[in-house]
């Protein structure tokens, strides 16, 4: 046996044997009363570093093909491309952390429906229209509302998933924070929280609840004027 | 009384000569593998076998057109006798043909019209094929099925004289220059099939081929030329595969493999299977014909594997099941072999095992200096017949060896190396996640868990370990590696394990349990190897064990969550040990023997086989 075979089983018998993998994405919206404001998207592979950094080592798993770190380099880079080239987007950056797996990519916008502007552009790009949400500030009367739509297109993809990439999913969490420079006066989700300061809204679905439509994002938040 | 008598012993006569079908398969098969109903039956009962998961299943799947199915036999094949399966090639087609023996014609013929009512089949003084060859090398009688699948040689039809005579085009897309061939040619039979059965079969009379000219030089097309070229071929595949079939099906014992005294040494009545390859020496040439000069640059694999064969036999016992392979090499090459595999494995690797926690291992001992020497020289014979740079490959082989210390590599690394699954342990990791303040903006914060990663050991033998010890040190030096109690460790910062390293007793250890390197270097190490073990290990040049229990008592099935329908528990709980050995080079035969335990619950090896099916695809 070559020592390169060798080592391939070896480093597939701990990505086979290290726990599942989990993830953790946050999403961020710091909104000033004019509307403008930036967000911010994170990825924390954190805690499936380990095999993650074992599945880095081999070509390919379960017949995928492993993005290098030049691919996912290059995946981050054409995100910042895709911003920069937004109109009302600017001051766009990207982190990346590959001895932790965390990625984030921020930016600022001139109003939220800049941001509608992208997601719509991607969207209309995907074949599978999984997740639908779209933002709206309304200055006069200080008010911020997120739309959020389920499609059942999720489940279906989750469905076709073999029972151990299903596993990625259990402890998988996405949070949801929006900040304010003026006091949050109420909000109608009942799955989210105020922040003892009054000035974020903050919510956390596990991923399983977005997969299966059980959780809902939308929220009207009312702010003081 | 006597005519009675006549006629019995002519009966049994007639169904032990019709069930041995054996005799179908030709003298000069290259390959012929068997399954022996007898035995599998002995086994397993027609009943159980009906009563089974996978045939229930199968059953219920032909059931469901017009006929209603209940048991194996009604499909008019006999299970208690031998099917088998042969390869023969010539310069122009390779041939995979299947004999599967026949119980009940009148049985058999109302099934092939219930599962195949598309196609009609003609029925020719009791030889019955399909109408207008429709499903090419299809054929049986009462007794006997014959499927034939040909494999045409596509450098035997790229000669210009040969696709001449069958009406092909030239696959050449940058232009057509010969002129097409548009006369009505007759398609011919394959080159060199031998007329066995000429005597008692007389030969239908095969359907024409016209291949009409639409040929013009000015609208040449590639890929209506590729179109016409590939139905031509289909056609004359077709053709000879059913010619093939009817030789088969008529062949008299007298062509038989029978006759071939290689192939009777192989048989073994005990075994439930077997396979039997004959000289891959004669099947690289034969298979690479004319396409051994262009299209292979005149690698010579004929030359490098002459008088080399195999035989594999299946045994399905009530404890285990076996596979036994015996390769056969040529004199050349078990000269070189034996050389090669003369190491032993070094004992003191013995002293490094505990087989109360270990999981699998697998050994290997070669002769390093044996190897380097005597791979050039295998690699001479492939080399020198190349028709250009033959000469260039062969100086280059000899300069690779002038250059190349044999003996000083050898030193470093012996060639004989034990590695072990030697457990799982847990590791505590750190990961980032967040803590939120009153205004939910977050921090970044390290948090522990504990992990579980499979513990590997690798022993190799050194007699001189001073270069890899130069380059332990450069990487000391260089803080690619740190050095605490007594062996040295590179861990990289993204990477889950940490390997560790160290040498001791002209053995090199890599492994990745701290714990285990700790006791290596203090001698506190707590071996334990039964003979069993020491035996498979030390009397092969290679080795592979798992063990089932430790695998199902270690393997964290939940948290790898693998197994949410509870299968793959059921499977490793009810599983027993499993081994393969490669023997030392007896004669010019390497053995090669695959165990698999059968556990105690279960009657034998076939049913445990079955319930295997049953209990995964349930």
């Amino acid at each position: 046996m070559k020592p390169y075979n060798l080592f391939k089983i070896c480093v597939l018998l701990v990505t086979l044997i290290t726990i599942t993998s989990c993830f953790e994405v946050i999403e961020e919206i710091d909104l000033k009363s004019d509307g403008s404001g930036t967000m911010t998207y994170t990825l924390n592979l954190s805690k499936s570093k380990s095999k993650i950094a074992s599945i880095m080592l081999l070509d390919s798993i379960n017949g995928y093909k492993v993005p290098s770190r030049q691919d996912i380099q290059k995946g981050l880079n054409d995100i910042v491309a895709e911003l920069n080239k937004a109109d009302g987007i600017t001051n766009v950056t990207k982190t990346a952390d590959y001895e932790n797996f965390i990625f984030s990519v921020k930016c600022n916008f001139k109003d939220v429906d800049k941001i509608n502007k992208i997601a719509t552009n991607v969207s209309n790009k995907q074949k599978n229209k999984m997740v639908i949400s779209s933002y709206f500030f309304d200055k006069n009367n200080s008010q911020f509302k997120r739309k959020y739509t389920y499609s059942d297109q999720i489940k279906k993809q989750y469905s076709k998933l073999n029972s151990k990439n299903k596993k990625v999913f259990d402890d998988a969490s996405y949070t949801a924070i929006y900040r304010f420079d003026k006091t949050v006066l109420s909000q109608n989700n009942p799955k989210a929280k105020v922040s003892k300061s009054k000035k974020a809204v903050m919510q956390r679905l596990n991923a399983m609840e977005i997969i299966d439509g059980s959780g809902n994002l939308s929220t009207q938040i009312k702010l003081s004027k | 009384m006597k005519k009675l008598f006549t006629a019995v012993m002519l009966f049994a006569a007639s169904i032990v000569f019709a069930q041995n079908t054996i005799t179908k398969v030709p003298k000069d098969a290259s390959i012929v593998a068997s399954i022996k109903g007898e035995n599998l039956t002995q086994l397993m009962s027609v009943e159980e076998l009906n009563n089974s998961f996978v045939m229930q299943e199968m059953l219920k799947e032909l059931s469901r057109k017009e006929a209603d199915y209940s048991s194996i036999e009604d499909f008019g094949v006999n299970i208690k006798a031998s099917s088998h399966y042969f390869f023969q090639v010539n310069d122009s087609i390779m041939y995979n043909a299947f004999i599967i023996p026949i119980s009940n014609g009148d049985k058999f013929d109302a099934f092939v019209k219930n599962t195949n009512s598309r196609h009609e089949f003609v029925d020719n003084n009791g030889v019955r094929s399909f109408k207008d060859n429709s499903e090419g090398g299809i054929i049986w009688n009462d007794n006997t099925l014959v499927i034939v699948e040909g494999s045409l040689v596509d450098s035997y039809f790229n000669d210009k004289t040969v696709a001449k005579r069958y009406g092909l085009k030239p696959d050449n897309i940058y232009g057509y220059t010969d002129d097409a061939v548009t006369e009505a040619i007759e398609v011919e039979e394959a080159e060199t099939v031998k007329e066995a059965s000429e005597e008692i079969y007389e030969e239908e009379e095969i359907e024409e081929t016209v291949i009409e000219s639409t040929e013009d030089n000015n609208t040449y097309n590639y890929y209506d030329s590729y179109n016409t070229n590939y139905d031509i071929k289909r056609t004359l595949s077709k053709q000879w595969d059913l010619k093939k079939a009817k030789e088969v099906l008529l062949q008299i014992e007298a062509n038989s493999i029978l006759k071939n005294k290689s192939y009777l040494s192989s048989i073994d009545n005990t075994a439930e299977a077997t396979l039997w390859v004959n000289d891959f020496g004669k099947i690289y040439s034969q298979m690479l014909g004319s396409a051994y000069f262009r299209d292979l640059a005149g690698f010579n694999l004929g030359a490098m594997y002459a008088d080399n064969n195999l035989t594999a036999k299946l045994f399905l016992e009530d404890d285990k099941m076996m596979l036994n392979t015996k390769y056969t090499m040529s004199d050349m090459m078990a000269k070189s072999y034996k050389k090669m595999s003369s190491r032993k494995l070094n004992k003191k690797f013995f002293d490094y095992v505990n087989e109360d926690k270990m999981i699998a291992y697998m050994s290997y001992a070669m002769d390093t200096k044996a190897m380097l020497e005597e791979y050039p020289k295998l690699m001479k014979s492939i080399y020198q017949n190349m028709p250009y740079y033959g000469e260039e490959a062969v100086l280059a082989i000899d300069l690779f060896s002038l250059l190349l210390d044999e003996e000083a590599v050898a030193e470093v690394l012996k060639g004989d190396m034990l590695f072990l699954l030697s457990g799982i342990s847990k590791q505590e990791v750190t990961y980032t996640t967040y803590e939120y303040n009153d205004d939910y903006e977050y921090v970044e914060v390290e948090k522990k868990k504990t992990e579980t990663l499979p513990d590997f050991l690798l022993m190799a033998s050194s007699d001189d370990s001073e270069i890899i010890t130069k380059l332990i040190k450069y990487s000391k030096n260089k803080e690619f590696v740190t050095f605490n109690d007594g062996f040295y460790t590179f861990k990289e910062k993204s990477s889950p394990i940490s390997l560790h390293f160290l040498i001791k007793d002209d053995i090199i250890f890599v492994g990745t349990s701290a714990v285990e390197m700790k006791k290596i270097v203090t001698g506190t190490f707590n071996a334990k190897v039964s003979s069993k073990h020491k035996n498979i290990m030390s009397k092969n040049n290679y080795s592979m064990y798992v063990s089932a229990q430790q695998l199902a008592d270690q393997l964290p099935i939940e948290e790898m969550g693998i197994d949410r329908s509870g299968k793959l528990e059921w499977f490793l709980n009810t599983s027993e040990d499993a081994y393969i050995t490669a023997s030392k080079i007896k004669g010019n035969t390497v053995d090669t023997n695959m165990v698999i335990g059968v556990p105690s619950s279960q009657e034998n090896a076939l049913k445990y086989i079955f319930d295997i099916i049953e209990n995964i695809a349930k």
